[in-house]
């Protein structure tokens, strides 16, 4: 019970520090300016054609000219703005020196790696579901099918959940805040490649080993509608895993 | 309370501490007392469980602290050398995060807080952010940080830096109504504090414990017997040296100014002697006091470099 209590503290605190930095609110408007932007063109362009008699004959559906644009936009906004949110997580936490009152606070770095991600995580969440609201609205005056739409959703909420892994992993690597951002990048850029990379190796071993790493791939299955139990095991370990890397270099800097 | 056994702390081929061995029994109140790269800081960070040794052992309450950290921690309060805050904190709410960190109970955070804000004076920054306060308040609310869970341990380094003339008095005050209550460890190069508050001295140089004793009985080795004295009279007349040095127990003196300072015994006939002497001198007896600068003189002594 006291064990999910001093958690629960340090994810409060977090979450208060992310609700009230000014850096968190224009990223926020940035992201549902662009997101706004490009979902009402593509839902007029889809009104257009879907009004053009010529193209009644190869109608395309709403998903392909209106959800998958708009969940791609999701996704390549949060590569960008992911590690702008988590580069203070650790980093700030050192260079203001207040990393010296939760290492010697009755809490194990367990804990506070754990309440820090949770935090993170939900904050970014909450720009998630922002970006729901779109499609959502949609809903209001069109019909269509949700699953994909879902499938999306969630295959990105475990990307970012992911990313924020990585993002917290690169912050407890350094104590600025900038670097933090950077490394964090090219961490949540390699997950992605890494598939693309080893599966480039004509060799049947390493494209099977690629699709099972490929986070790309696990993605679009979520895109397409197809919520596989592989790949929410496959996001859920990877976050875990990086995690609990981030916790043994948290714990380390009590040996140097 | 606190044990400490054979503690050394390496950087690279560099010991910043090596072997300390020390014991600090419960409601003791002990300054740390050393130079500039002494290994203070060093040492308090390990005591605390934020950086682990390279040997030795620290028992906090009888728990190791790495061997069982959560036990050893619950009971410490501390204050690193930088003042822990975030600047995006109100004073209030940061002091309830600590409280709630360190596990203070819900129904007693107001009570304890409220006691804190009011021990350390910080009524009035209590709704500030703490990036907007000045310095010295941030070490009050670093103190008040280190007190609010009203832990059994309490280990301040440097608590004094930056405080005002009359905060660090006060702070002396706090020390005096902690003590007994509270088992205190602090760090600290400026002597008056220590002669001020503290019952016990580690002294602390290269690394390792050079003195560990009362102030007391620390000056009285150091003087061997010798006590400097500091007259001040109204008129100094150079011609009654001689017959001042003649007095039994006293060795050497000489006049600065309107001030005669001179060495002796500090036996009570011999003060007795002299101040009836200086009387009768007509010089005009206007203060008599035994030199505060002996502290230092040790300090210096113990820490000279080798
Ligand atoms: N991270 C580090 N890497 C290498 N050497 C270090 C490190 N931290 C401290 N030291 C060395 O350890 C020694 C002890 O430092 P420490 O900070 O404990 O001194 P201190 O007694 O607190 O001094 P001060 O009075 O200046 O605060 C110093 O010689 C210092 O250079
Ligand atoms: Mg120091």
């Amino acid at each position: 019970m006291k064990q999910i209590n001093v958690t629960l503290v340090i994810f409060f605190k977090e979450l208060k520090a992310y609700f009230r930095s000014p850096l968190f609110y224009s990223l926020s408007f940035f992201y549902t300016a662009l997101l706004s932007f490009q979902f009402l063109r593509s839902l007029t362009a889809f009104a257009l054609a879907s009004s053009n008699p010529m193209m009644a004959g190869q109608s395309k559906n709403i998903h392909q000219m209106v959800f998958m644009p708009h969940i791609n936009m999701v996704y390549l906004i949060m590569l960008f703005l992911t590690p702008l949110i988590t580069m203070r997580m650790f980093a700030e936490e050192k260079k203001e020196r207040t990393m010296d009152l939760l290492l010697t606070a009755p809490i194990s770095s367990t804990q506070i790696v754990m309440g820090k991600f949770l935090a993170a995580w939900l904050a970014l969440s909450f720009l998630l579901l922002l970006a729901m609201l779109y499609p959502l609205s949609t809903g209001l005056i069109a019909e269509f099918d949700y699953a994909p739409v879902w499938g999306s959703y969630l295959g990105m909420f475990l990307l970012i959940g992911l990313n924020c892994s990585l993002g917290m992993l690169a912050s407890s690597l350094t104590s600025s805040a900038l670097f933090a951002s950077f490394l964090g990048f090219l961490f949540m850029l390699s997950m992605l490649l890494i598939g693309a990379l080893v599966g480039s190796f004509n060799h049947p071993f390493w494209s099977a080993l690629a699709e099972q790493l490929a986070v790309v791939m696990h993605i679009q299955d979520f895109f397409n509608g197809t919520i596989e139990l592989t790949g929410i095991v496959f996001m859920l370990s990877s976050i875990l895993l990086f995690s609990f890397f981030a916790q043994r270099v948290v714990e380390s800097s009590r040996w140097r | 309370m606190i044990k400490v056994t054979g503690l050394t702390k390496l950087y690279g081929e560099r010991a910043a501490i090596d072997g300390l061995n020390f014991n600090v029994k419960k409601g003791e109140l002990v300054g740390f007392l050393g130079p500039n790269g002494a290994g203070k800081t060093t040492t308090m960070r390990i005591l605390t469980g934020f950086m682990a040794p390279s040997k030795g052992s620290v028992e906090i309450g009888g728990h190791d602290i790495f061997a069982d950290p959560l036990a050893a921690k619950s009971k410490i309060g501390y204050l690193p050398e930088t003042p822990p805050v975030y600047p995006d904190m109100k004073v209030s709410e940061y002091l309830k995060f600590v409280a709630r960190l360190r596990g203070v109970h819900k129904d007693e955070l107001t009570e304890k807080i409220d006691k804190a804000v009011e021990r350390l004076d910080l009524k009035d920054v209590k709704s500030r952010l703490i990036q907007n306060l000045s310095k010295g308040f941030r070490q009050r609310v670093g103190l008040a940080q280190a007190i609010v869970s009203e832990p059994e341990v309490l280990i301040l380094d440097e608590p004094t830096v930056g405080l005002d003339p009359t905060q660090v008095a006060h702070f002396r005050d706090l020390l005096k109504e902690l003590k007994g209550k509270h088992t205190i460890i602090l760090s600290t190069h400026i002597l008056p504090e220590v002669q001020a508050s503290c019952e016990r001295l580690l002294i602390i140089n290269q690394g390792r414990i050079v003195a560990e004793d009362s102030l007391a009985s620390l000056s009285q080795k150091a003087s061997k017997g010798k006590m400097r004295v500091m007259i001040r009279v109204k008129r100094a007349k150079e011609q009654y040296i001689e017959s001042i040095t003649n007095l039994s127990g006293v060795a050497a003196a000489s006049f600065a100014g309107e001030e005669l300072h001179l060495d002796c015994d500090g036996a009570d006939q011999t003060l007795e002697a002299l101040s009836s002497s200086v009387v009768e001198s007509g010089m005009g007896l206007l203060e008599m006091k035994i030199s505060t600068e002996q502290l230092e003189d040790i300090f210096l002594e113990l820490t000279a470099k080798k």
